[in-house]
C-alpha cells in the first residue's frame, strides 16, 4: 500500500461517513399537521402541545400533539390501525383512520414528495 | 488490404475477452440488492491499468460494456446506460488518479476509486434519467459502502495477481 492508497481509503471513508450523515441522519421533522375529516381540513402547528377532538361518521377521534409529534389516541374504528401507527413526526408522514374518515398528514416549510409517477 | 494489428491490439483483445467473460459470469448470479454487485471485471481493468497504462484500461472497460451488453441482450437498455456511465466515470477517475502524488496509487487505491466512481456515475445517471426521486438518495450511503467494500476486495485480488506474476 502506497501513501496514495491510504489517502484514497481515508477519502472514501470520509465520503461514506458524510453520505450516511447527510441522508440517514435525522430526516426533516415537520412543522405542521393537517387534519382532514369528512367535512373539514385544518392545519395545526406541531410546536404547541394540545389535544384535538374531531368527529367523523363513527364518532369522535382523539388526536394528541406533543413535542413536535402527533398521534391518534382514541378512535371509534374497529381495527385501531390509526392508533397502532403511533407517533408521526417526519415531513410527509401520513396516517389515517379510514372508517372514521380522519386523515393526518405532516408537512413542513419545504415539502417533500410522497411519490412521483410518470 | 490487411489491417495491421499490433501487439497491443492482441493484448487488449485478450484482456477484454477475459473481462467480458467475468462480466457475463457475474451477471448470472442474482444480486441481493439491485445495483450491488462485486464488479469483478474491474479486476482486469485495474491490472491492465497498472501493467500497461491507462489507454489499455480504457479500451478494456469500454469493450467490456459494449460487448458484454450485446451478449447479455441489454444493449441500449437502461442497464446498458447505467453500466456505460459507471464505466466512463470510473475510467476518467482512474485517468486523473495517475497524477496523484507519489506517481499514482497502488492496486487497492485504484480499485477503490474505480468502484466509488462507477457507483457514483451509475447513481447519477439513474437519478437524472430514470428515477428523479429524492428518496433514491437514501440508498446512496449503502450503495457507496458496498462499492468501497468490493473495491477493497478487488484491489487485494489485483495486488495478489500482479505480485504472483512478477515473481514468476
Amino acid at each position: 500500500m502506497k501513501t496514495a492508497d491510504y489517502l484514497i481509503l481515508i477519502f472514501a471513508l470520509a465520503l461514506i461517513y458524510t453520505l450516511f450523515y447527510r441522508f440517514w441522519g435525522s430526516g426533516e421533522n415537520g412543522q405542521y399537521v393537517i387534519i382532514q375529516t369528512a367535512d373539514e381540513k385544518r392545519q395545526y402547528s406541531l410546536q404547541h402541545d394540545q389535544d384535538i377532538y374531531v368527529t367523523g361518521p363513527l364518532g369522535g377521534s382523539h388526536l394528541q400533539i406533543k413535542s413536535g409529534r402527533v398521534r391518534f389516541v382514541e378512535s371509534p374504528c374497529p381495527n385501531k390501525v390509526c392508533i397502532r401507527h403511533g407517533w408521526l413526526e417526519r415531513q410527509g408522514a401520513v396516517s389515517a383512520c379510514v372508517p372514521n374518515q380522519v386523515m393526518i398528514n405532516i408537512t413542513g416549510d419545504n415539502q417533500e414528495y410522497d411519490a412521483i409517477i410518470f | 488490404m490487411m489491417i495491421q494489428t499490433t501487439k497491443d491490439d492482441y493484448r487488449i483483445a485478450g484482456l477484454a475477452a477475459l473481462a467480458i467473460s467475468i462480466h457475463i459470469a457475474e451477471a448470472a448470479f442474482p444480486s441481493p440488492i439491485p445495483g450491488i454487485k462485486p464488479g469483478l471485471a474491474n479486476i482486469i481493468t485495474i491490472a491492465a491499468l497498472l501493467r500497461f497504462g491507462w489507454s489499455t484500461a480504457l479500451w478494456i472497460s469500454l469493450l467490456r460494456v459494449f460487448v458484454g451488453s450485446i451478449v447479455l441482450g441489454t444493449f441500449l437498455s437502461p442497464t446498458f446506460i447505467l453500466s456505460l456511465s459507471g464505466a466512463i466515470s470510473s475510467i476518467l477517475i482512474l485517468g486523473l488518479a495517475q497524477y496523484l502524488p507519489g506517481k499514482g496509487a497502488g492496486p487497492v487505491g485504484y480499485s477503490i476509486l474505480a468502484a466509488l466512481a462507477h457507483m457514483a456515475g451509475q447513481f447519477t445517471s439513474a437519478w437524472l434519467l430514470f428515477i428523479p426521486h429524492p428518496a433514491l438518495f437514501n440508498l446512496l450511503p449503502v450503495l457507496m459502502s458496498a462499492a468501497l467494500i468490493f473495491g477493497i476486495i478487488n484491489g487485494i485480488i489485483v495486488s495478489g495477481m500482479l505480485g504472483k506474476r512478477q515473481k514468476t
